[in-house]
Order: structure tokens, then sequence, then C-alpha cells
């Protein structure tokens, strides 16, 4: 569906996702949306899209510092001569 | 050698040091995490985090007890990462194009009676480093701050020294940018 074709408070739900997402919305505007999103099953299957493309993301990312790193972080600590 | 002695031999670690010691190093996965995807390679991530950390503990007195320590440790990094961008003086990225919010749902086939799981699943980790790495430096920070280094908006603003409103405007732009770019892998067969 193109942006053009959307009803206006699809739109607007579009226009929040990213803020839901990041839990940065108002309350109000969370509940606008939630009530948009429980009649909306495109809107609300966008939204779930969107979180979990954000755990692909970070589960590409997710990569432990490695251990020679770490212990050489260590030996920068013990070093460091600073009070 | 009395214990007094003793005392007076060794002089006593500071415990707020020592605590900070041990929080700043079990930090140190969050760190490497953000570091990997500001640097451009794995060498100049590993320099870039032994260079925060060298001194992060060295000015560790300037840390405020009680608040967020990944910030201010992510802010060390953020710096010495600018620090280095400009020594290599590369010239100005590009954004890259920008795609609607729904844009990469739509175009992995997404419908209402889509299984939104199974087009989760086409996102594969290899694309969407490569275009998290395709991100120009000022957006790719944003979105690497807040969604690899779980700070808010106001946090990862005061890591960046820019208003809140241009991390949410980078933040959102920089994740359409990648939108983009893996529905463009999509299209190639290669998400």
């Amino acid at each position: 569906m193109s942006t053009q074709a959307r009803p206006e408070p699809c739109l607007q739900a579009e226009r929040c996702m990213q803020a839901y997402v990041d839990r940065a919305l108002s309350v109000e505007e969370v509940s606008t949306v939630e009530e948009h999103l429980a009649v909306c099953p495109t809107c609300a299957k966008c939204y779930s899209f969107e979180a979990g493309m954000r755990t692909v993301v970070r589960q590409a990312c997710d990569e432990p510092c490695p251990d020679s790193l770490r212990a050489q972080l260590k030996k920068i600590c013990a070093d460091c001569d600073c009070e | 050698m009395s214990d007094d002695a003793a005392d007076q031999l060794e002089p006593a670690v500071d415990p707020a040091r020592l605590a900070f010691d041990e929080e700043a190093l079990a930090l140190a996965d969050d760190v490497w995490r953000v570091a990997r995807r500001l640097a451009r390679d794995y060498q100049a991530a590993e320099d870039l985090v032994q260079e925060a950390y060298a001194r992060a503990f060295r000015s560790w007195r300037s840390y405020e007890s009680g608040t967020n320590l990944r910030a201010w440790l992510l802010r060390i990094l953020h710096n010495l990462a600018i620090d280095n961008a400009r020594k290599q003086k590369r010239a100005p990225e590009q954004l890259g194009l920008e795609a609607d919010d729904y844009y990469l749902y739509e175009r992995l086939g997404g419908n209402p009676v889509a299984d939104v799981d199974v087009l989760v699943e086409r996102l594969s980790p290899g694309p969407v480093l490569d275009a998290l790495a395709e991100l120009s430096l000022p957006f790719r920070e944003v979105v690497v701050l807040v969604d690899l280094g779980d700070l808010s908006y106001q946090e990862a603003a005061d890591v960046l020294e820019i208003p809140v409103g241009t991390v949410m405007s980078r933040l959102h732009r920089g994740r359409r940018v990648l939108k983009r770019a893996l529905a463009d892998h999509a299209e190639q067969g290669t998400v």
C-alpha cells in the first residue's frame, strides 16, 4: 500500500511508530495509537514488524567484548596510578 | 610487623574507585558493541575502547556516582570517535535514500494476514550490519547509542551534545535509511 493510499489514521500511526516502540510517547499518545492498532490489523502488524526488526538489529550486533581486550582493560585499570 | 604498621605501608584503595572500576569493566560488552559499529574495523574498535577506558580511569573522579555510567563511558567513546573521524578528513558522507516507516514491511510482502515472524526471519545479520556500516556517522551514532547502547533520547542528546529534537530526527531518518537499504537487499534476494 503506498503512502498516498493510506487513510489519515494509518498515516498518523506510521508517524508515531518509532517513538512508540522507543516508549517515548506520552500516555495520551500511547492511548491514541493503541486505539488505532486495536482496529487496524495492517498497522498492528507493521508495529509488530518494527519491534522484530529492532531485535534483529540488536542480535546482529550482539558481539561480546573479546577476552583479550577485556584483559587489556583490566591491565589499563590496574596500571592507572590516578587517585 | 603489627597490623597497624602494615596499614601504613600499603595505601588504602578508595572504595569509590574500586566500585567505579568494577562497574566500568562490567560495561565492557556494551561499550564494545557500540565501538564496533562506530570504528572503521575491528582493530580500530579495540584501540577506541582501550583509549576510552584509559581516559575513563584517569578522569573517574569527574563521574558523578549514581548517574548513568554507560552514558558517561559512551560519551568518552563518542568524543574519541569524532576526533578520529576528523583526523581521517574523510569527505562528508551522504545520508542515503530514506523510506517510509512501513516501507520495508510492505516490500517484504507484509499484508493484513501475513505472519510477521516469517517476515522478520527474512532479515539476516550480514545485510543488517552492511546497511548500518553504510549509514553516515552522525546518523549511525544516534541509531547505535539508542538501539545498541540502550540510551534514552535525552541521554543520547547529552552524549552527543545536540538537542533532543535533533536526536529524534537523526534516529528516525537513520532507521528509515536502514529500512530502505534492507529493502533493496531484499530486492536482490540477499536479505
